[in-house]
């Protein structure tokens, strides 16, 4: 390595700042429908920020918001082993959350569109809410979500698919029924 | 392959995450099935729906204690990072007062030198775990765990130095709403610095209440930035309030000289000679399109109808033999009004082979930082890529990464065959990403060298603007990683876009140094010529002076009018030499314009063509035939040109019937409904009194039967916008 200067520090500092300012606000969103938990993504962005600083930021290059990403991923799930969140629900929850409202639109129905969509997303299996939201909340390809989630790249393209299929199903039925008649 | 409406297949290809390869054969086996298609199409609403709704979930941003924390850290990676920020240390006020009184340069510089030493050892750390923890600790000062415990007083130098610039990197992030507020990378950090200092002179330590307004004004510009498209959608507003009052009115907000050009219906006694241009722009179907995303039903002068009806391609075939245009007339009885007729004139320049045309693929650089807001940037960036896929075969591909603070791939590279896809993602480009430095622009050009076809024409295109990369040390690196790709085949155009002074700009400069070329782009026509330019090489002229000719039959014809091309058509419509040079033809170029005639027989009126002998002979229409009153013919249509070389005009005259009665139930071609669809599309969003008994309904008929087999998609895309049109107009 070349002797490093104060201007190679200044161009770390940038762009530790640049990744902070550009990827807070979907890691924190990300983490958050992880755990469930505001406070706790706080902790778990900072934490994965801070991880940055001692990287090297050659070796991320382009890779950045994918390793953002597993970073925060990997904490998340050490947060939930822990067992100490407060305000989550359980899959178990959610699953049973779920079987209450076998039509999902029937109870959405007089909600706005933006909630409804995304208690569509809320109600879809764990993993393929996941892939949904970094692939849609988040624009990670398919080989950056494989990298994320340690799935296939073959299974986050069928558990999109799946998830595609089913919330266009579901879309369509709110859509007639918020639409009462073309002309 | 083997696919049914199941396959994951789908998915991946309309979510664009498929090779170029495997797109290629998906584009084989949707061809052959309309039923993919359906579900490629609804797949891809639904993306798009999911993309739509999700982004507007709300977020948080990083507590700005972290965030201080964080930077701490970032300034000395090898250290425990939790340190606050300190107050002023006293043995740095000889360097504060000496800062104080000079200029920014030097104050940059001097800060430079001040912290060299502590950095250049912190730096000098491997940037995983510090192997040397006690070398770590010495250069680290202690700390305590909160980051809002109350500091420890600088003991070391080196540690005040390292606290200045974290104090220095939470100043930049207050400086950032500057540039975000006036639309222009103004915010200076060197400024911030001494700003900085200067507080810390005072003896305010730059503690929390710093760091809260310094949220605040990230807050605020990240606001500007998620909304970046405020500022357009108040110019629309303003729009809007023009549209609500005319809606009452016939076009009240056009000028006079506009109003005077509008086209009515105009006597073929009084004037026979019809002409209209063969280049047409289609920039208004854009604009019209965004319009109406956003809601708001355009205003009428952004509705012109040729660049509307031209924005779509027609089955047009080319010209045989050694013409060089093709015709194609359709007469039937206008949709609007049965009692007139609507005639649709295409006229197709001949092609020259494109075998020698490699493939082309393409990958922009798009800048998409808060300074690219304004109209004649990023919007204008948008139009002109629009319009670039029209000269693109659809073997072609274009990808898209954009560059801010960092770099995202917006578009994996796409045959230009899935126009739409691209299209999408043209106009999902948004500004308001962070100011960048370069390493937007380094990743993203990382991003577009893995896109690179082996056997074809590599292009790299940067768009930006002048305010660019603006730190050369990356600048530099990018240069020679530049240069050294385009020894090898991958060539590089700078645009800068906006209204700024081409000389010396920071994109010119590197455009230079780098080996690229460099346009400053500031309209869309010169955008178009650019682009077309850069990408293609000159394009073969196939004609020169070209003019096209509508000569009216006035036996035939009572009246008649030419929808659209308002503001280009000549003062006088009897002259023809107004246009004495005429255009010249670029090959495969077509063009299609309507008129809508009423026909003097549907008047009632009879009318002895021998009164008119001095005209009919400037149309040169009655004087040819023996006897006027044998000919039928509504209209003749004359192109007159050149060869590109040549000096002989050469003229290709075509004679035109009215519609027969007979076959006029069966008559029209999809194409022709298509175009009568768009053409009504534009009468209804101007609220046109020429519109006859059309309605929104009619509109949807006709585009729905003139949706032919569509392989692009646009005019499937037409139809959603009809349907979006008449969901606003409440009618």
């Amino acid at each position: 390595m070349s002797r490093p200067t104060a201007s190679e520090s200044n161009d770390r500092t940038e762009w530790v700042r640049q990744a902070v300012a550009t990827h807070q606000r979907s890691l924190i969103r990300y983490v958050i429908s992880l755990t469930g938990d505001s406070e706790a993504a706080q902790d778990i962005a900072q934490e994965t920020f801070m991880r940055l600083c001692s990287q090297s930021k050659e070796a991320l290059e382009s890779h950045l918001g994918a390793w953002l990403f597993t970073v925060a991923r990997n904490r998340a799930l050490d947060y939930l082993r822990k067992g100490d969140r407060v305000s989550s629900l359980t899959d178990a929850q959610l699953e049973s959350r779920r079987e209450e409202s076998p039509n999902p639109a029937d109870a959405l129905e007089t909600r706005e569109t933006v909630n409804n969509v995304i208690a569509l997303i809320d109600r879809l299996p764990k993993n393929q809410r996941e892939v949904v939201r970094l692939k849609f909340q988040n624009q990670l390809s398919y080989q950056e979500i494989s990298e994320v989630t340690t799935l296939s790249i073959g299974n986050v393209g069928f558990l999109l698919h799946t998830a595609l299929r089913t919330l266009r199903h579901q879309l369509a039925q709110l859509d007639r029924r918020s639409r009462p008649a073309r002309d | 392959m083997k696919l049914t409406s199941h396959s994951s297949e789908l998915t991946a290809y309309a979510l664009n995450e498929v090779t170029v390869e495997e797109r290629v054969l998906l584009d084989l086996a949707l061809a052959e099935s309309p039923e993919l298609r359906t579900e490629i199409a609804a797949l891809r609403h639904v993306s798009h729906t999911l993309a739509t709704q999700l982004n507007l979930e709300p977020s948080a941003e990083l507590e700005p204690e972290r965030l201080d924390a964080v930077l701490k850290k970032a300034a000395n990676p090898s250290g425990s990072g939790q340190d606050t920020a300190p107050a002023p240390p006293s043995a740095l006020n000889w360097f504060s007062q000496l800062w104080t009184g000079l200029t920014r340069p030097v104050v940059g510089f001097s800060l430079a030198a001040a912290t060299a030493l502590s950095i250049a050892l912190a730096l000098w750390m491997p940037w995983k775990e510090p192997k040397d923890k006690a070398l770590a600790e010495k250069l680290t000062p202690q700390t305590t765990n909160r980051a809002d415990a109350t500091p420890e007083l600088p003991s070391t130098p080196k540690a005040q130095n390292e606290r200045l610039l974290v104090s220095k990197a939470a100043k930049r992030v207050a400086g950032r709403p500057e540039v975000a507020l006036d639309g222009a990378t103004t915010g200076d950090p060197q400024r911030s610095e001494v700003e900085a200092i200067r507080l810390k002179q005072l003896g305010a330590p730059l503690g929390h209440a710093d760091l809260q307004s310094a949220r605040k004004s990230l807050t605020d510009a990240d606001l500007m930035a998620r909304y970046a498209l405020q500022p357009r959608v108040e110019i629309e507003g303003k729009s809007d309030s023009r549209t609500t009052k005319r809606s009452t009115r016939f076009e009240p907000d056009l000028g006079p000289e506009f109003s005077a050009q509008k086209n009515t219906f105009r006597s073929a006694v009084d004037a026979p000679v019809s002409t209209f241009p063969i280049k047409t722009d289609t920039a208004s179907y854009a604009e019209v399109r965004r319009s109406l995303r956003e809601g708001i039903i355009p205003p009428t002068n952004a509705v012109r109808l040729e660049e509307l009806v031209n924005y779509f391609p027609y089955d047009y075939a080319l010209p045989v033999g050694t013409n060089a245009f093709a015709t194609h007339i359709e007469t039937a009885d206008c949709p609007w009004n049965t009692d007139n007729i609507l005639v649709r004139i295409g006229v197709k320049a001949r092609e020259i082979e494109p075998n020698k045309q490699l493939r082309v693929s393409l990958v922009f650089l798009v800048n998409v930082s808060n300074s690219m807001i304004a109209e004649n940037k990023l919007p204008l960036i948008q139009e002109s890529l629009g319009s670039l896929l029209d000269q693109l075969t659809p073997r072609d591909s274009v990808s898209i990464v954009t560059f801010a603070g960092d770099s995202r791939v917006t578009l994996e590279p796409t045959l230009v065959a899935e126009r739409m896809v691209i299209q999408k993602a043209i106009d999902s480009l948004r500004a308001g990403g962070e100011t960048h430095d370069g390493t937007g622009l380094q990743e993203a050009y990382a991003k577009a060298t893995n896109r690179f076809i082996r056997d074809g024409i590599n292009r790299v295109i940067l768009c930006t603007d002048g305010n660019f990369n603006r730190d050369s040390t990356r600048s530099d690196e990018l240069i020679n990683q530049l240069s050294k790709k385009t020894q090898n085949g991958v060539s590089l155009s700078v645009l800068e876009y906006g209204d700024q002074t081409p000389r010396d700009t920071r994109a010119k400069v590197f455009a230079d140094r780098s080996g690229g070329s460099y346009t400053s782009v500031d309209s869309i026509a010169e955008a178009r010529k650019v682009l077309k330019r850069e990408v293609r090489g000159p394009v073969e002229t196939v004609a020169k002076e070209t003019k096209v000719q509508v000569e009216f039959n006035p036996t035939q014809v009572a009246t008649w009018r030419l929808l659209g091309y308002e503001n280009r058509q000549p003062k006088d419509l009897n002259s023809q030499t107004n246009r004495p040079d005429g255009e010249d033809v670029e090959s495969g170029q077509a063009v299609t314009a309507l008129y809508e005639i009423v026909p003097l027989a549907r008047t009632g009126t009879k009318i002895d063509p021998s009164n008119y002998g001095a005209t009919t002979n400037a149309a040169g229409l009655i004087s040819k035939g023996a006897s006027s009153s044998t000919n039928r013919d509504l209209f003749n249509l004359k192109v007159r040109y050149k060869e590109p070389e040549g000096t002989v005009p050469r003229l290709i005259q075509v004679p035109v019937a009215g519609p027969s009665q007979d076959r006029d139930e069966v008559a029209a071609t999809a194409d022709y409904k298509f175009a009568a669809a768009v053409v009504g599309y534009g009468l209804m969003l101007r609220d046109s009194p020429m519109k006859g008994d059309l309605n929104w309904e009619k509109v949807l008929r006709l585009a729905e039967e003139g949706l032919g087999p569509d392989r692009e998609g646009y005019r499937a895309e037409f139809i959603r916008l009809v349907h979006r049109a008449k969901g606003l107009s409440g009618r």
